[in-house]
């Protein structure tokens, strides 16, 4: 004997705090159709134990009363993106967002349509009727030219709240979705189309082919101020005439399909090499091996013997004052010392101006930032200018020799000029200009560092073009010859 | 037939509008809810489920082939 | 196993060994690394990188996959922070755990991009609505950027509540060596609760509505008691406190710049400690009554003094009315740094 009744209810409604089988939608309600749909589409397809239900803020915000399978009850607007992280978690599951047009269409738009760009892999179902219902009866970007609203007591003006909204047709734009329809709750043959089109969302799920949209037309007659009938009516004659009922994205078909391949064509991918490519992602087992390193420096020890140094090395992007500053930190490093480094930042550093600051002891390092350096290294004029005032009493300042030198550094501050950048390009490797800076703290014996720490560490940094290594350090011995 | 279980009904009528063979009707006797519930007129069914499909209750309405119709 | 790494970079570390599964953001300066190296290092071991359309999107992923029942993490900087409260609200009121890295960048507004910790009260006392509470981690060195990270995500899952990683861009920025622990901490099973998408979940609801005002009631009741039971997991470090005349209380970047000015001030003979909340909320309040008591207080702080009215709170409510109504406070804004020689000369002036 076959029935026909509710599938995929709770059999009462207990979380309602109630007991009792009726819902809390008003009579004549088509969430209430469309409830009954989803659920039994969820059981007939025996996907209740797999199933993600993600229930909006509005009027369908208490489905979890109702369908027997998990719920994540989202913030207003939301829904999309709490099921983006869900299906993202729980990529076995099948997971169903269920939003209004207030929901989604105002205030969730852009993370409906952003998950819908993304293909993400759940099924959005989005119920029309036409205004935010549980909120009182505002006006809904879908709201008809027209139509009155609590927000709209003198019916929607289009001059001044812009036209309805068409979901589906914006996000029949995108490539992603495989699955893009309208339908309506308003009459038995628009139900049974409903009916598919829902079966249809769960099984696209069910299969992980992809996002699927569907939109539902539906009655909310207490907001309508209507009869259940003339606001099954009025989605009919009014809001079908807005929103055309249709499927506009179907697997194989739509424009996503179509404009993909007419791209590529013209644009005559193939002939030549494209600089976009993608490549495939390494992979690492644990953590462990992710992050391994063969050759770790062993963790520093302290030596309050050490005397605390500070350094400050400053110049234009693009001289290599960033990788100075990790050259002489590696090094600390490889000695056992304590130490940090850290650059300039933001649009500090887009405006090409670069500086780092290091900090090398012999115990734990308390305040990271450099305002007195020992040691200041200048390769350029503003550098010069912005930095040379703070050096400590008995410290370093070494500029390149280009640099002018209007104003002296601080008394009892010793200025050494030294031709990094000219000699890097004389011997031929302009991009050394570093290397050459480092030959100058060498000699200075101002690092508190050894000479074979500070080589290890210039040949280590170069570790991806270890011929490039070796020849910096050559520059490095070459450099050391000059006199200051 | 059609089964009613007027404590669930909200009356709305979307059931009456849709039945094929007019065999539903709001009954005169309120339901605990105060509400004006759907009745079956006691003959006509045919058993299609078009009144299910059309109520927004889970649990106002069921059809069960091959019985005759009744009122809860 | 040793790595010098930038601490935001370590925060992703951190994460990975924690088991955080999903990372889920949208970039921000001064906390971009943290999105940079988790789009590179989450997929190379099978796990979950996803760039938000915004904040808003961020955290509401967050809402879905931790109520999934997965780990999960973002990390932003004030604005993007400031978007966020919302969704902390609701991860709260659904008792999700779920870890937001802060990195403070000066505001308000657009502000820039250097260090404040002027999002104390957001990030501490839940800048959202409702009465919630987060479980605030305050780093001071990418060592702690690694370790409160990996804490913040245990922390999260014992309590059910979501973590907040509390740092600055000072500290985001800065490369320091970081010891890596030998192994990853296990999975927890969130099974009893979480929307797995498994028969066994099949029945598992996540929500913060009750939308009985009794029951609601009686919910916050129960959340105001988890957070007093919070307070045992409470962290500080006291440093040289224990024959202090003159006791800064700072906590992150704010307390490194405090200890070296202590160092310097006992050099000069003045007996100066530190005291260091390492979890903001809970605060570590008997800890620092016992380093306060009978010490002048000084507050080292980068925004306007709301760390320095919490510090009077804590030690108020310790019942050390007399050190609170004595606490002064040496602070900057705009993303300037308090100097080592102000903290020294404010010190100096106290004794």
């Amino acid at each position: 004997m076959a029935e026909i009744c509710q599938r995929g209810m709770y059999k009462t409604f207990p979380r309602s705090g109630k007991n009792t089988s009726f819902t809390h939608y008003c009579p004549g309600c088509g969430h209430g159709i469309i409830n009954k749909l989803i659920a039994e589409a969820c059981e007939e397809l025996g996907l209740q134990d797999r199933t993600i239900f993600v229930d909006p803020v509005g009027c369908g915000v208490f489905t979890y009363y109702y369908w027997d399978a998990a719920h994540i009850s989202a913030a207003h607007g939301r829904a999309s993106a709490v099921a983006t992280g869900a299906c993202r978690a729980r990529p076995d599951a099948v997971t169903i967002a269920y939003q209004g047009d207030g929901d989604l269409g105002a205030i969730g738009f852009n993370n409906a349509f952003q998950a819908a760009s993304r293909g993400e892999n759940f099924g959005c179902i989005f119920v029309n009727n036409s205004l935010y219902g549980m909120t009182g009866g505002q006006m809904a970007p879908t709201t008809l030219e027209g139509e009155t609203t609590t927000t709209t007591p003198f019916g929607r003006d289009p001059s001044l709240t812009g036209h309805p909204l068409h979901v589906c047709e914006v996000f029949a734009q995108l490539k992603a979705p495989v699955y893009i329809a309208r339908v309506s709750v308003a009459d038995t043959k628009r139900i049974m189309q409903a009916k598919q089109a829902i079966r249809k969302v769960f099984e696209i799920q069910r299969d992980r082919k992809g996002y699927a949209l569907l939109e539902i037309l539906a009655p909310c007659p207490t907001n309508f101020k209507m009869n259940a009938l003339d606001a099954a009516a009025f989605c009919i004659n009014e809001m079908e005439r807005e929103f055309p009922l249709g499927v506009f994205r179907e697997e194989g078909r739509g424009m996503g399909e179509e404009e993909r391949g007419k791209g590529e064509e013209e644009r005559g991918k193939g002939e030549e090499a494209s600089v976009l490519s993608l490549r495939p992602v390494p992979h690492a087992a644990s953590c462990h091996d992710l992050f391994l390193e063969k050759d770790a420096a062993p963790a520093a020890v302290d030596d309050p013997s050490f005397p605390e140094r500070r350094f400050k090395f400053a110049g234009y992007g693009g001289q290599g004052i960033l990788s100075l500053g990790l050259c002489i930190a590696e090094a600390a490093r490889l000695e056992r010392r304590h130490t940090l480094w850290f650059p300039s930042y933001g649009p500090e550093q887009r405006g090409g101006s670069a500086n780092c600051s290091v900090v090398v002891s012999g115990t734990p390092i308390g305040s990271p930032a450099v305002e007195h350096p020992d040691v200041l290294v200048c390769m350029n004029q503003p550098a010069y200018e912005r930095f040379a005032g703070d050096v400590k009493k008995g410290g370093i300042v070494i500029v390149d020799e280009t640099v002018p030198v209007e104003t002296r550094p601080p008394e009892g501050v010793r200025l050494v000029r030294w031709p990094a950048i000219r000699m890097a390009e004389e011997f031929g490797v302009p991009k050394a200009a570093n290397t050459m800076m480092l030959a100058a703290l060498k000699k200075l014996e101002c690092t508190g560092l050894s000479d074979g720490s500070l080589e290890k560490s210039l040949v280590a940094s170069f570790k991806k073009k270890p011929a490039l290594g070796e020849k910096n350090r050559e520059l490095l011995r070459k450099a050391e010859q000059t006199e200051f | 037939m059609v089964i009613v279980d007027k404590e669930n009904c909200k009356g709305c009528g979307r059931c009456v509008a849709a039945c094929p063979r007019k065999c539903l009707r709001i009954g005169e006797t309120l339901n605990a809810m105060g509400i004006k519930a759907v009745e079956y007129k006691g003959e006509g069914c045919i058993s299609c489920g078009i009144c299910f499909y059309n109520c927004p209750e889970p649990y106002a309405l069921k059809v069960e082939k091959g019985t005759g119709g009744a009122q809860k | 196993m040793t790595k010098f790494v930038k601490s935001n970079e370590a925060v992703v570390m951190g994460a990975l060994y924690a088991g955080c599964d999903l990372y889920f953001g949208y970039p921000i300066t001064p906390a971009s690394e943290i999105a940079h190296g988790a789009a590179k290092w989450f997929p190379m071991l099978g796990r979950t990188f996803v760039q938000a359309e915004c904040e808003t999107a961020s955290i509401n992923m967050m809402f879905g996959a931790a109520g999934a029942g997965k780990l999960c993490m973002t990390a932003t900087s004030g604005p993007g922070f400031s978007l966020m409260q919302e969704g902390l609200s609701y991860l709260a009121g659904a008792e999700l755990p779920a870890v937001v890295v802060d990195v403070n960048r000066a505001g308000p507004g657009l502000g820039n991009v250097y260090p404040e910790q002027s999002d104390y009260t957001p990030a501490v006392k839940g800048g959202g609505h409702g009465s919630y509470q987060t479980f605030t981690l305050a780093p001071a060195s990418a060592q702690e950027m690694f370790d409160l990270t990996m804490k913040a995500f245990e922390m999260a899952a014992k309590w059910r509540t979501p973590a907040v990683v509390f740092a600055d861009g000072l500290q985001g920025q800065m490369m320091e060596t970081v010891r890596l622990p030998e192994r990853e901490m296990p999975r927890p099973d969130f099974s009893s609760w979480a929307a797995q998408g498994e028969p066994a979940t099949r029945r598992n609801l996540v929500k913060s509505i009750y939308l009985d005002a009794a029951q609601q009631y009686e919910f916050n009741l129960s959340l105001q008691e988890k957070y007093s039971r919070m307070a045992a997991d409470a962290m500080s470090e006291s440093y040289m406190t224990a024959d202090a005349d003159i006791l800064f209380v700072a906590f992150g970047i704010s307390s490194r710049i405090a200890r070296t000015a202590a160092e310097e001030l006992r050099r000069e003979g003045v007996k100066a400690g530190l005291f260091r909340p390492v979890t903001l909320n809970p605060f570590p309040r008997d800890a620092l009554a016992a380093a306060a008591k009978g010490r002048k207080v000084i507050t080292i702080e980068l925004d306007a003094g709301q760390f320095a009215d919490d510090t009077r709170l804590n030690l108020a409510r310790a019942g050390l009315g007399a050190e609170a109504a004595g606490v002064k406070m040496v602070n900057r804004m705009g993303g300037v740094l308090v100097t080592v020689e102000e903290a020294v000369a404010a010190a100096k002036e106290v004794v």
